[in-house]
Protein backbone atom coordinates (compact mmCIF):
# COMPACT_ATOMS: atom_id res chain seq x y z
CA UNK A 1 0.00 0.00 0.00
CA UNK A 2 1.52 3.37 -1.18
CA UNK A 3 1.39 5.49 1.58
CA UNK A 4 3.80 8.37 0.72
CA UNK A 5 2.44 11.53 2.65
CA UNK A 6 2.36 14.96 2.50
CA UNK A 7 3.72 15.47 5.88
CA UNK A 8 6.30 17.87 4.52
CA UNK A 9 3.51 20.04 3.06
CA UNK A 10 1.50 20.09 6.23
CA UNK A 11 1.44 22.97 8.84
CA UNK A 12 -0.57 21.22 11.32
CA UNK A 13 1.00 20.20 14.86
CA UNK A 14 4.73 21.44 13.83
CA UNK A 15 6.97 24.20 15.50
CA UNK A 16 6.92 27.30 13.71
CA UNK A 17 10.97 26.43 12.52
CA UNK A 18 9.19 23.06 10.55
CA UNK A 19 6.81 25.54 9.57
CA UNK A 20 9.42 27.67 8.25
CA UNK A 21 11.12 24.70 6.39
CA UNK A 22 7.50 24.02 4.56
CA UNK A 23 7.09 27.05 3.31
CA UNK A 24 10.52 27.17 1.74
CA UNK A 25 9.67 23.94 0.27
CA UNK A 26 6.92 25.78 -1.70
CA UNK A 27 9.27 28.22 -2.28
CA UNK A 28 11.98 26.85 -3.63
CA UNK A 29 9.22 24.66 -6.45
CA UNK A 30 8.29 28.17 -6.93
CA UNK A 31 11.68 29.65 -7.34
CA UNK A 32 12.33 26.57 -9.97
CA UNK A 33 9.67 27.69 -12.20
CA UNK A 34 11.67 30.83 -12.65
CA UNK A 35 14.45 32.38 -10.49
CA UNK A 36 12.81 35.69 -8.79
CA UNK A 37 8.91 34.90 -9.44
CA UNK A 38 8.29 35.00 -5.87
CA UNK A 39 10.24 38.47 -5.54
CA UNK A 40 7.61 39.42 -8.45
CA UNK A 41 5.07 38.07 -7.05
CA UNK A 42 2.43 40.21 -6.32
CA UNK A 43 -0.69 39.62 -3.62
CA UNK A 44 -3.02 42.28 -3.75
CA UNK A 45 -4.98 41.84 -0.42
CA UNK A 46 -5.57 37.91 -1.03
CA UNK A 47 -7.28 38.74 -4.34
CA UNK A 48 -4.86 38.01 -7.13
CA UNK A 49 -1.60 37.22 -7.42
CA UNK A 50 1.29 37.68 -10.04
CA UNK A 51 3.70 34.95 -10.63
CA UNK A 52 5.91 35.32 -13.98
CA UNK A 53 3.41 35.74 -17.00
CA UNK A 54 0.46 34.44 -14.62
CA UNK A 55 -1.95 35.94 -13.28
CA UNK A 56 -3.98 34.28 -10.39
CA UNK A 57 -7.25 35.36 -9.51
CA UNK A 58 -9.99 33.80 -7.17
CA UNK A 59 -12.03 32.09 -10.53
CA UNK A 60 -9.31 31.67 -12.69
CA UNK A 61 -6.10 32.45 -14.43
CA UNK A 62 -4.74 34.43 -17.26
CA UNK A 63 -1.44 34.93 -19.12
CA UNK A 64 0.24 38.62 -18.87
CA UNK A 65 3.19 37.89 -20.86
CA UNK A 66 4.83 35.35 -22.82
CA UNK A 67 5.26 32.23 -20.94
CA UNK A 68 7.91 29.43 -22.19
CA UNK A 69 7.03 25.86 -22.00
CA UNK A 70 8.71 24.83 -19.23
CA UNK A 71 7.62 27.60 -17.15
CA UNK A 72 3.87 26.48 -18.10
CA UNK A 73 4.91 22.97 -16.88
CA UNK A 74 6.69 24.61 -14.05
CA UNK A 75 3.68 26.06 -12.76
CA UNK A 76 1.45 23.72 -13.66
CA UNK A 77 3.22 20.89 -11.43
CA UNK A 78 3.07 23.87 -8.59
CA UNK A 79 -0.56 24.24 -9.57
CA UNK A 80 -1.69 20.38 -8.89
CA UNK A 81 0.49 20.63 -5.94
CA UNK A 82 -1.90 23.43 -4.49
CA UNK A 83 -4.91 22.11 -5.70
CA UNK A 84 -4.42 18.94 -3.69
CA UNK A 85 -3.04 20.04 -0.35
CA UNK A 86 -4.43 23.81 -0.58
CA UNK A 87 -7.81 22.83 1.96
CA UNK A 88 -5.46 20.97 4.35
CA UNK A 89 -2.62 24.17 4.11
CA UNK A 90 -5.74 26.25 4.51
CA UNK A 91 -7.02 24.57 7.56
CA UNK A 92 -3.90 24.14 9.38
CA UNK A 93 -3.17 27.31 9.27
CA UNK A 94 -6.05 28.64 10.11
CA UNK A 95 -5.58 26.76 12.85
CA UNK A 96 -2.10 28.05 13.39
CA UNK A 97 -3.80 31.43 13.66
CA UNK A 98 -6.43 30.73 16.47
CA UNK A 99 -3.42 28.87 18.32
CA UNK A 100 -0.90 31.69 18.50
CA UNK A 101 -3.02 34.88 17.67
CA UNK A 102 -6.69 33.84 18.45
CA UNK A 103 -7.25 34.91 15.03
CA UNK A 104 -10.60 33.00 14.56
CA UNK A 105 -11.96 31.33 11.15
CA UNK A 106 -14.71 33.89 11.39
CA UNK A 107 -12.16 36.74 11.54
CA UNK A 108 -10.39 35.57 8.66
CA UNK A 109 -13.80 35.15 6.83
CA UNK A 110 -14.85 38.46 7.39
CA UNK A 111 -11.51 40.04 6.01
CA UNK A 112 -10.71 38.18 3.29
CA UNK A 113 -14.47 37.79 1.88
CA UNK A 114 -14.95 34.14 2.25
CA UNK A 115 -17.78 32.12 3.55
CA UNK A 116 -17.19 31.59 7.31
CA UNK A 117 -18.81 27.75 6.89
CA UNK A 118 -15.71 26.58 4.38
CA UNK A 119 -13.24 27.88 6.29
CA UNK A 120 -14.54 26.36 9.37
CA UNK A 121 -15.40 23.06 8.00
CA UNK A 122 -11.26 22.79 6.66
CA UNK A 123 -10.38 24.32 10.09
CA UNK A 124 -12.25 20.84 11.50
CA UNK A 125 -10.77 18.43 9.29
CA UNK A 126 -7.43 20.13 9.88
CA UNK A 127 -7.76 19.97 13.42
CA UNK A 128 -9.27 16.56 14.01
CA UNK A 129 -7.27 14.22 11.25
CA UNK A 130 -3.84 14.34 12.17
CA UNK A 131 -1.21 15.03 9.81
CA UNK A 132 0.60 11.78 10.91
CA UNK A 133 -2.61 9.95 9.84
CA UNK A 134 -3.30 11.74 6.93
CA UNK A 135 -2.44 9.47 3.25
CA UNK A 136 -1.65 11.55 0.29
CA UNK A 137 -3.36 9.48 -2.37
CA UNK A 138 -6.98 10.27 -0.82
CA UNK A 139 -8.39 13.48 -1.25
CA UNK A 140 -9.90 16.13 1.44
CA UNK A 141 -12.66 15.18 0.93
CA UNK A 142 -11.80 11.39 1.91
CA UNK A 143 -10.46 12.82 5.15
CA UNK A 144 -13.61 14.80 5.74
CA UNK A 145 -15.61 12.24 6.36
CA UNK A 146 -13.70 10.32 8.87
CA UNK A 147 -12.32 13.81 10.63
CA UNK A 148 -15.51 13.15 13.64
CA UNK A 149 -14.29 9.79 14.40
CA UNK A 150 -11.59 8.68 16.78
CA UNK A 151 -8.67 8.50 15.82
CA UNK A 152 -8.42 4.52 15.60
CA UNK A 153 -11.65 4.86 13.27
CA UNK A 154 -9.80 6.91 11.48
CA UNK A 155 -6.96 4.85 10.72
CA UNK A 156 -9.15 1.88 9.85
CA UNK A 157 -11.45 4.17 7.67
CA UNK A 158 -8.50 5.59 5.56
CA UNK A 159 -6.97 2.43 5.15
CA UNK A 160 -9.51 0.80 3.75
CA UNK A 161 -10.81 3.66 1.42
CA UNK A 162 -7.10 3.56 -0.30
CA UNK A 163 -6.76 -0.43 -0.02
CA UNK A 164 -10.63 -0.15 -2.02
CA UNK A 165 -9.51 2.45 -4.34
CA UNK A 166 -13.05 4.33 -3.21
CA UNK A 167 -14.14 7.73 -4.37
CA UNK A 168 -15.63 9.76 -1.61
CA UNK A 169 -19.22 8.95 -2.33
CA UNK A 170 -18.52 5.45 -2.09
CA UNK A 171 -16.44 5.78 0.93
CA UNK A 172 -19.50 7.74 2.65
CA UNK A 173 -21.53 4.61 1.40
CA UNK A 174 -19.44 2.25 3.23
CA UNK A 175 -19.17 4.48 6.44
CA UNK A 176 -22.40 5.56 6.88
CA UNK A 177 -24.69 2.63 4.86
CA UNK A 178 -28.19 3.22 7.03
CA UNK A 179 -28.43 7.49 6.62
CA UNK A 180 -32.32 7.43 7.13
CA UNK A 181 -34.24 5.37 9.52
CA UNK A 182 -36.36 4.40 6.54
CA UNK A 183 -33.60 1.96 5.49
CA UNK A 184 -33.51 -0.37 8.58
CA UNK A 185 -36.81 -1.41 7.65
CA UNK A 186 -36.17 -3.29 4.53
CA UNK A 187 -36.07 -6.59 6.04
CA UNK A 188 -39.58 -5.78 7.69
CA UNK A 189 -40.92 -4.33 4.11
CA UNK A 190 -39.79 -7.63 2.88
CA UNK A 191 -41.62 -9.63 5.93
CA UNK A 192 -44.90 -7.48 4.81
CA UNK A 193 -44.55 -8.39 1.09
CA UNK A 194 -44.30 -11.89 2.02
CA UNK A 195 -47.29 -12.04 4.45
CA UNK A 196 -49.11 -9.89 1.37
CA UNK A 197 -48.22 -12.46 -1.04
CA UNK A 198 -48.94 -15.34 0.57
CA UNK A 199 -52.36 -13.84 1.58
CA UNK A 200 -53.13 -13.08 -2.08
CA UNK A 201 -52.47 -16.59 -2.88
CA UNK A 202 -55.81 -17.57 -1.55
CA UNK A 203 -57.57 -14.56 -2.30
CA UNK A 204 -60.49 -15.10 -4.82
CA UNK A 205 -60.00 -14.00 -8.24
CA UNK A 206 -63.54 -11.26 -7.11
CA UNK A 207 -61.45 -9.62 -4.24
CA UNK A 208 -57.73 -8.98 -5.78
CA UNK A 209 -58.71 -5.68 -7.39
CA UNK A 210 -58.86 -4.94 -4.03
CA UNK A 211 -56.16 -6.87 -2.55
CA UNK A 212 -53.79 -4.80 -5.10
CA UNK A 213 -55.64 -1.66 -3.18
CA UNK A 214 -53.70 -3.04 -0.08
CA UNK A 215 -50.71 -3.45 -2.10
CA UNK A 216 -50.71 -0.10 -3.13
CA UNK A 217 -51.21 1.43 0.24
CA UNK A 218 -48.35 -0.82 1.83
CA UNK A 219 -46.15 0.72 -0.74
CA UNK A 220 -47.34 4.18 -0.30
CA UNK A 221 -47.07 3.92 3.54
CA UNK A 222 -43.53 2.22 3.52
CA UNK A 223 -41.93 4.74 0.38
CA UNK A 224 -43.68 7.73 2.82
CA UNK A 225 -41.65 6.00 6.06
CA UNK B 1 -45.69 -13.25 -15.40
CA UNK B 2 -42.59 -13.12 -18.11
CA UNK B 3 -40.59 -10.25 -17.64
CA UNK B 4 -37.75 -9.23 -20.27
CA UNK B 5 -35.02 -6.40 -19.27
CA UNK B 6 -33.58 -5.20 -22.57
CA UNK B 7 -31.54 -1.92 -23.66
CA UNK B 8 -30.02 -2.08 -27.24
CA UNK B 9 -27.23 -0.78 -25.52
CA UNK B 10 -24.60 -2.31 -23.35
CA UNK B 11 -23.48 -1.52 -19.52
CA UNK B 12 -27.39 0.39 -19.15
CA UNK B 13 -27.97 -2.42 -15.70
CA UNK B 14 -30.11 -4.75 -17.32
CA UNK B 15 -28.48 -7.53 -15.79
CA UNK B 16 -28.31 -5.60 -12.16
CA UNK B 17 -31.88 -5.41 -12.51
CA UNK B 18 -32.82 -8.45 -14.13
CA UNK B 19 -30.91 -10.32 -11.22
CA UNK B 20 -31.63 -8.26 -8.41
CA UNK B 21 -35.81 -8.20 -9.72
CA UNK B 22 -35.49 -12.13 -9.67
CA UNK B 23 -33.92 -12.39 -6.29
CA UNK B 24 -36.90 -9.75 -4.90
CA UNK B 25 -39.59 -11.78 -6.65
CA UNK B 26 -38.29 -14.84 -5.44
CA UNK B 27 -37.51 -13.61 -1.72
CA UNK B 28 -41.27 -12.80 -1.60
CA UNK B 29 -42.08 -15.83 -2.19
CA UNK B 30 -42.28 -16.70 -5.70
CA UNK B 31 -40.91 -18.99 -7.88
CA UNK B 32 -39.00 -17.50 -10.06
CA UNK B 33 -36.58 -18.30 -13.45
CA UNK B 34 -34.09 -16.06 -14.61
CA UNK B 35 -32.90 -16.95 -18.15
CA UNK B 36 -29.45 -15.24 -18.68
CA UNK B 37 -29.78 -14.91 -22.87
CA UNK B 38 -27.15 -12.84 -22.79
CA UNK B 39 -23.73 -14.46 -24.10
CA UNK B 40 -21.86 -12.70 -21.53
CA UNK B 41 -23.25 -14.67 -19.08
CA UNK B 42 -22.87 -12.19 -16.20
CA UNK B 43 -26.74 -12.77 -14.88
CA UNK B 44 -25.37 -16.36 -14.34
CA UNK B 45 -21.99 -15.50 -12.86
CA UNK B 46 -24.13 -13.00 -10.39
CA UNK B 47 -26.25 -15.90 -9.46
CA UNK B 48 -23.48 -17.97 -7.87
CA UNK B 49 -22.70 -19.94 -10.94
CA UNK B 50 -20.05 -20.38 -13.94
CA UNK B 51 -20.60 -19.84 -17.10
CA UNK B 52 -22.79 -22.66 -18.86
CA UNK B 53 -24.72 -22.99 -22.23
CA UNK B 54 -27.72 -23.93 -20.45
CA UNK B 55 -29.50 -21.31 -22.68
CA UNK B 56 -28.33 -22.63 -26.01
CA UNK B 57 -29.06 -26.07 -24.71
CA UNK B 58 -32.32 -25.79 -24.26
CA UNK B 59 -32.63 -23.29 -27.10
CA UNK B 60 -30.65 -25.37 -30.00
CA UNK B 61 -30.25 -28.71 -28.88
CA UNK B 62 -33.56 -29.43 -27.47
CA UNK B 63 -32.69 -30.10 -23.83
CA UNK B 64 -34.75 -30.56 -20.85
CA UNK B 65 -35.56 -27.83 -18.66
CA UNK B 66 -34.55 -30.56 -15.35
CA UNK B 67 -31.12 -30.53 -17.42
CA UNK B 68 -30.04 -26.90 -17.92
CA UNK B 69 -32.14 -25.51 -14.56
CA UNK B 70 -29.99 -24.67 -11.47
CA UNK B 71 -31.70 -23.72 -8.45
CA UNK B 72 -30.29 -20.86 -7.10
CA UNK B 73 -28.77 -20.86 -3.58
CA UNK B 74 -30.19 -18.75 -0.48
CA UNK B 75 -27.27 -17.83 0.19
CA UNK B 76 -26.90 -15.02 -3.27
CA UNK B 77 -30.36 -13.12 -2.48
CA UNK B 78 -31.60 -13.60 1.21
CA UNK B 79 -31.52 -10.82 3.59
CA UNK B 80 -29.99 -11.62 6.77
CA UNK B 81 -32.31 -12.28 9.36
CA UNK B 82 -35.57 -12.49 6.72
CA UNK B 83 -35.88 -15.78 5.53
CA UNK B 84 -36.41 -16.46 1.89
CA UNK B 85 -39.92 -17.85 1.02
CA UNK B 86 -39.97 -19.08 -2.66
CA UNK B 87 -37.50 -20.14 -5.41
CA UNK B 88 -34.91 -18.77 -7.58
CA UNK B 89 -34.19 -20.61 -10.16
CA UNK B 90 -31.45 -19.92 -13.05
CA UNK B 91 -30.93 -21.01 -16.62
CA UNK B 92 -27.22 -19.89 -17.03
CA UNK B 93 -25.67 -18.59 -20.12
CA UNK B 94 -22.42 -18.70 -22.01
CA UNK B 95 -20.76 -17.46 -25.16
CA UNK B 96 -22.97 -19.89 -26.42
CA UNK B 97 -25.71 -17.92 -26.82
CA UNK B 98 -24.71 -15.79 -29.02
CA UNK B 99 -24.90 -18.23 -32.10
CA UNK B 100 -28.43 -19.47 -31.25
CA UNK B 101 -29.47 -17.48 -33.99
CA UNK B 102 -27.85 -19.09 -36.35
CA UNK B 103 -28.71 -22.41 -35.30
CA UNK B 104 -32.93 -21.64 -34.94
CA UNK B 105 -35.25 -20.11 -37.16
CA UNK B 106 -38.62 -20.82 -35.29
CA UNK B 107 -39.20 -17.22 -33.55
CA UNK B 108 -41.91 -18.99 -31.36
CA UNK B 109 -39.67 -21.84 -30.02
CA UNK B 110 -39.22 -20.46 -26.73
CA UNK B 111 -42.31 -19.65 -26.14
CA UNK B 112 -43.92 -22.74 -26.53
CA UNK B 113 -40.88 -24.13 -24.67
CA UNK B 114 -41.85 -21.80 -21.70
CA UNK B 115 -45.54 -22.85 -22.04
CA UNK B 116 -44.38 -26.19 -20.36
CA UNK B 117 -43.78 -24.09 -17.02
CA UNK B 118 -46.72 -22.68 -16.89
CA UNK B 119 -48.04 -23.70 -13.63
CA UNK B 120 -44.39 -24.26 -12.27
CA UNK B 121 -42.75 -21.37 -12.05
CA UNK B 122 -44.95 -17.75 -11.28
CA UNK B 123 -42.37 -15.67 -13.19
CA UNK B 124 -40.04 -15.69 -15.66
CA UNK B 125 -37.24 -13.17 -15.82
CA UNK B 126 -35.06 -12.60 -18.92
CA UNK B 127 -31.70 -10.65 -18.85
CA UNK B 128 -30.61 -9.71 -22.94
CA UNK B 129 -27.59 -9.16 -24.58
CA UNK B 130 -27.27 -5.69 -26.09
CA UNK B 131 -27.23 -6.59 -29.71
CA UNK B 132 -30.25 -7.33 -31.13
CA UNK B 133 -30.33 -11.07 -33.17
CA UNK B 134 -33.58 -13.05 -33.98
CA UNK B 135 -33.24 -14.39 -30.27
CA UNK B 136 -34.61 -10.93 -29.29
CA UNK B 137 -37.53 -11.49 -31.61
CA UNK B 138 -38.04 -14.81 -29.57
CA UNK B 139 -37.72 -13.39 -26.32
CA UNK B 140 -40.09 -10.57 -27.22
CA UNK B 141 -42.78 -13.32 -28.09
CA UNK B 142 -42.18 -15.13 -25.13
CA UNK B 143 -42.20 -12.59 -23.00
CA UNK B 144 -45.07 -10.52 -21.71
CA UNK B 145 -43.66 -7.25 -20.34
CA UNK B 146 -40.75 -5.14 -21.03
CA UNK B 147 -38.51 -3.17 -18.82
CA UNK B 148 -35.96 -0.90 -20.29
CA UNK B 149 -32.94 0.02 -17.89
CA UNK B 150 -31.56 3.43 -18.80
CA UNK B 151 -28.13 5.42 -18.31
CA UNK B 152 -29.30 9.00 -18.30
CA UNK B 153 -26.94 9.86 -21.22
CA UNK B 154 -27.92 10.15 -25.71
CA UNK B 155 -25.70 6.84 -26.35
CA UNK B 156 -28.21 5.26 -24.19
CA UNK B 157 -31.45 7.00 -25.04
CA UNK B 158 -30.39 5.86 -28.39
CA UNK B 159 -30.58 2.39 -27.45
CA UNK B 160 -33.80 2.93 -25.81
CA UNK B 161 -35.40 4.34 -28.53
CA UNK B 162 -34.44 1.79 -31.19
CA UNK B 163 -35.61 -0.92 -28.53
CA UNK B 164 -39.29 0.50 -28.55
CA UNK B 165 -39.00 1.01 -32.05
CA UNK B 166 -38.17 -2.70 -32.69
CA UNK B 167 -40.48 -4.24 -30.02
CA UNK B 168 -43.48 -1.45 -31.34
CA UNK B 169 -42.75 -2.31 -34.95
CA UNK B 170 -41.67 -5.63 -35.30
CA UNK B 171 -42.87 -7.75 -32.57
CA UNK B 172 -45.99 -5.84 -31.75
CA UNK B 173 -47.60 -4.87 -34.96
CA UNK B 174 -46.27 -7.45 -37.39
CA UNK B 175 -45.84 -11.02 -35.25
CA UNK B 176 -48.65 -9.88 -32.95
CA UNK B 177 -46.87 -10.32 -29.58
CA UNK B 178 -48.58 -9.67 -26.54
CA UNK B 179 -45.58 -7.52 -24.83
CA UNK B 180 -46.28 -4.47 -23.53
CA UNK B 181 -43.90 -1.99 -22.02
CA UNK B 182 -43.67 -1.64 -18.86
CA UNK B 183 -41.34 1.15 -17.63
CA UNK B 184 -38.37 2.50 -18.97
CA UNK B 185 -36.09 2.44 -15.46
CA UNK B 186 -33.66 5.36 -14.73
CA UNK B 187 -30.34 3.75 -13.49
CA UNK B 188 -27.30 4.57 -11.88
CA UNK B 189 -28.96 8.10 -11.54
CA UNK B 190 -26.92 10.42 -9.71
CA UNK B 191 -28.55 14.13 -9.15
CA UNK B 192 -25.91 15.71 -8.30
CA UNK B 193 -24.86 16.14 -12.32
CA UNK B 194 -27.05 18.72 -13.58
CA UNK B 195 -26.84 16.70 -17.31
CA UNK B 196 -28.75 13.62 -15.27
CA UNK B 197 -31.48 15.58 -13.79
CA UNK B 198 -31.94 17.01 -17.50
CA UNK B 199 -31.75 14.34 -19.41
CA UNK B 200 -34.02 12.55 -16.76
CA UNK B 201 -36.60 15.57 -17.44
CA UNK B 202 -36.39 14.96 -21.34
CA UNK B 203 -37.57 10.93 -21.10
CA UNK B 204 -40.47 12.15 -18.71
CA UNK B 205 -41.47 14.53 -20.92
CA UNK B 206 -41.19 12.21 -23.68
CA UNK B 207 -42.20 8.80 -21.98
CA UNK B 208 -44.75 10.05 -18.92
CA UNK B 209 -45.53 8.04 -16.77
CA UNK B 210 -43.65 5.05 -18.27
CA UNK B 211 -40.61 6.33 -16.74
CA UNK B 212 -40.15 4.50 -13.31
CA UNK B 213 -38.32 6.29 -10.52
CA UNK B 214 -34.90 6.20 -10.86
CA UNK B 215 -32.42 3.79 -9.32
CA UNK B 216 -29.55 5.96 -7.96
CA UNK B 217 -26.44 4.96 -8.17
CA UNK B 218 -24.63 3.07 -5.49
CA UNK B 219 -21.17 1.30 -4.74
CA UNK B 220 -23.04 -1.39 -3.39
CA UNK B 221 -23.91 -2.69 -6.97
CA UNK B 222 -20.38 -3.24 -7.63
CA UNK B 223 -19.62 -4.65 -4.21
CA UNK B 224 -22.26 -7.40 -4.89
CA UNK B 225 -20.94 -8.13 -8.29
CA UNK B 226 -17.82 -8.58 -6.89
CA UNK B 227 -19.27 -11.24 -4.54
CA UNK B 228 -21.41 -12.86 -6.62
CA UNK B 229 -24.58 -11.71 -4.83
CA UNK B 230 -27.49 -9.51 -4.82
CA UNK B 231 -27.82 -6.76 -3.10
CA UNK B 232 -29.93 -8.68 -0.89
CA UNK B 233 -27.32 -10.56 0.94
CA UNK B 234 -24.44 -8.58 0.18
CA UNK B 235 -25.64 -5.11 1.71
CA UNK B 236 -29.33 -5.29 3.07
CA UNK B 237 -29.15 -2.29 4.81
CA UNK B 238 -28.43 0.17 2.22
CA UNK B 239 -29.74 2.84 0.68
CA UNK B 240 -28.99 0.26 -2.79
CA UNK B 241 -30.95 -2.62 -1.14
CA UNK B 242 -34.41 0.05 -0.14
CA UNK B 243 -34.09 1.03 -3.55
CA UNK B 244 -34.12 -2.40 -5.61
CA UNK B 245 -36.95 -3.70 -2.58
CA UNK B 246 -39.34 -0.28 -3.82
CA UNK B 247 -38.69 -1.15 -7.52
CA UNK B 248 -39.40 -4.93 -6.88
CA UNK B 249 -42.22 -4.39 -4.86
CA UNK B 250 -43.63 -1.74 -7.49
CA UNK B 251 -43.30 -4.44 -10.32
CA UNK B 252 -45.11 -6.85 -8.35
CA UNK B 253 -47.99 -4.48 -7.28
CA UNK B 254 -48.27 -2.55 -10.74
CA UNK B 255 -47.18 -5.53 -13.28
CA UNK B 256 -47.66 -8.71 -11.96
CA UNK B 257 -50.83 -7.93 -9.23
CA UNK B 258 -52.45 -5.17 -11.17
CA UNK B 259 -52.64 -7.31 -14.35
CA UNK B 260 -54.22 -9.38 -12.22
CA UNK B 261 -56.65 -6.98 -11.09
CA UNK B 262 -57.50 -5.24 -14.42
Amino acid sequence: MARQRVNSLSLAQRGQDESAGTLSTVQKELEHLDAGAIRRAVIEHGQSMVIGAFQFGRSGLQVTGAPSREQWESIGSTLLLMAHGGQWWIGDWLNIGERQWGKTYQDVAAQMGYKARTLKDWAYVARNVDSSIRIDELTFGHHQLIASMPQRDQVKWLRKAIENDWSISQMREFINPNPTPLLSSVDRFMGDLQAMERRYSKVGEGDRQQFVILLRQLLDRWESG
Amino acid sequence: MRIVFANEKGGCGKTTCAVNVAAGLAHIGRKVLLVDADAQGHSTILSGFQKAPGFYDLMVRGAQFSQVTRLVSHEVYEIPGNQVKGELYLIPGNIESSTISEKTSDLFALRDRLDELDGIVDDIVFDTSPTSTFLHGAIYLAAHVLFIPVMLDSFNFDGMVETIRRTEQTYIQRQGSGLRLAGIIPMAYNKRFKEEEYNLADIQEAYGETVWEPLPYSAMFRRAIRQSQTVFATAPNTKAAHDVTKLVARILVEVIHGKAAR
